[in-house]
C-alpha cells in the first residue's frame, strides 16, 4: 500500500514537471516569434535611414544632376498669299 | 475523477524541435541582415542633430541667341496652271514649284541660332503653345481649316560654323503637319566655343492651292537645354 503511493506520487510529480517543460517550451516559441517580428520592424527604420528620409540625418545624394533653366527664342516666317488678278510681277528666286 | 492523460516525450521532442528551428531561422536571418548592413555604416562618423545645408553651385550658363529672326518670303499665289494642289517653297535652297512670287524675294531664308553660354546645349524647335496649331491653322487661317489635306511645315537644319553640331540633325522633319504638330530636335549637341556654336535654321513650306489670300505669319520657339553628360 505504501508501495503504491509512492509510485503514484512519484508519477504525479513527474506530470507536474513535463507540464511545466511545455509552459516552458510555448512561452518560448512565442518569445521568439516576437523577437523576429521586433528584428523585422527595426529593419525598416534602417531601410528609412538609408533613404535619407530621418530627420537630423542629412542626405547627401543628389538624385539628378543639376541643369540651368532652358532659354527660349522665337523666329518668325511670314509672306502674303494676294490674288493673281492684283499682281503681275516676274518671279524670282529658283523655279524648279 | 478523470485522470488527465501525460503528454508524451514524442511531443515534446517535436516542441522542441519547433523551438530550434525558429529559433535558427531568426539568429541567421539577423546575421545576414547585420553582416550586409555594416559596410554600409563603416562610413558614418557622425549625424547631424539641426540641419545641414548641401550648396550647389552650377558652374556654366545656357543661352542662345538668334540672328536673321523673321524669314519673309514677301508675297505670291498658287500657280493655276498646275495640276499639284499645292505650291511649295524651300527656303534653304531658294527653290518654289507652282507659285508666282509677285514682290521681290530671293526665297532663301534661315533663322541663325548661336549657343551664347557656355555649356553645350539640346536646341528643338517646336510652334509655341500660343502659336500655330497645325500647318492648316498657319495656311488657311484656323485649326483644320483647308478643305485639302496637303499643308504641312517641314524643318532642316545645317552648320553655319563647320563642326558646330555633334549628332544627326534634321533633313526636313515635319514640324506641322496638316492636323498635327511636332518639337523637333534642331542639334542633340550645339557647342559653345566661339567658332564652332552656331546652326542654320530653313523650312519647306507646302501651301495649298485653297490656301486663302492674306498676310500668313508663323512664331517658332527655340528651345536650348543644358546637356548634362
Amino acid at each position: 500500500m505504501h508501495k503504491k503511493r509512492k509510485e503514484r506520487v512519484k508519477r504525479q510529480s513527474k506530470d507536474i514537471s513535463n507540464r511545466a517543460v511545455i509552459i516552458l517550451l510555448l512561452l518560448l516559441i512565442i518569445v521568439s516569434i516576437t523577437g523576429i517580428i521586433l528584428y523585422l520592424s527595426a529593419l525598416e527604420t534602417t531601410e528609412t535611414f538609408n533613404s535619407g528620409k530621418l530627420e537630423g540625418y542629412p542626405n547627401s545624394q543628389v538624385e539628378s544632376p543639376a541643369k540651368s533653366v532652358p532659354q527660349n527664342v522665337g523666329g518668325k516666317v511670314t509672306f502674303s498669299i494676294v490674288s493673281p488678278e492684283s499682281s503681275s510681277k516676274p518671279s524670282e528666286g529658283v523655279q524648279v | 475523477m478523470k485522470k488527465q492523460k501525460d503528454i508524451s516525450n514524442k511531443t515534446i521532442m517535436a516542441l522542441l524541435a519547433v523551438t530550434l528551428g525558429i529559433t535558427l531561422l531568426g539568429t541567421t536571418l539577423s546575421i545576414v541582415k547585420l553582416n550586409s548592413l555594416r559596410d554600409t555604416y563603416l562610413f558614418l562618423t557622425g549625424a547631424a542633430t539641426t540641419t545641414a545645408t548641401t550648396q550647389l553651385t552650377i558652374s556654366g550658363t545656357t543661352g542662345i541667341t538668334m540672328h536673321n529672326s523673321t524669314i519673309n518670303l514677301g508675297s505670291g499665289y498658287y500657280n493655276t496652271s498646275c495640276t499639284t494642289g499645292f505650291a511649295w517653297i524651300n527656303t534653304s535652297a531658294g527653290q518654289y514649284n507652282c507659285w508666282i512670287n509677285s514682290t521681290p524675294s530671293s526665297f532663301i531664308g534661315h533663322h541663325t541660332i548661336n549657343n551664347s553660354g557656355t555649356t553645350v546645349i539640346n536646341v528643338t524647335a517646336a510652334s509655341g503653345a500660343s502659336s500655330k496649331r497645325d500647318a492648316e491653322h498657319f495656311l488657311c487661317g484656323s485649326i483644320d481649316g483647308c478643305a485639302s489635306t496637303v499643308a504641312a511645315i517641314n524643318v532642316t537644319a545645317f552648320n553655319n560654323l563647320a563642326g558646330s553640331c555633334t549628332g544627326t540633325l534634321p533633313n526636313f522633319a515635319v514640324i506641322l503637319s496638316n492636323s498635327s504638330n511636332f518639337t523637333v530636335t534642331l542639334c542633340p549637341e550645339l557647342s559653345s566655343a566661339i567658332a564652332s556654336n552656331s546652326i542654320n535654321v530653313s523650312y519647306y513650306i507646302q501651301i495649298p492651292s485653297d490656301a486663302g489670300t492674306g498676310a500668313k505669319s508663323w512664331t517658332v520657339t527655340y528651345e536650348a537645354t543644358d546637356v548634362v553628360g
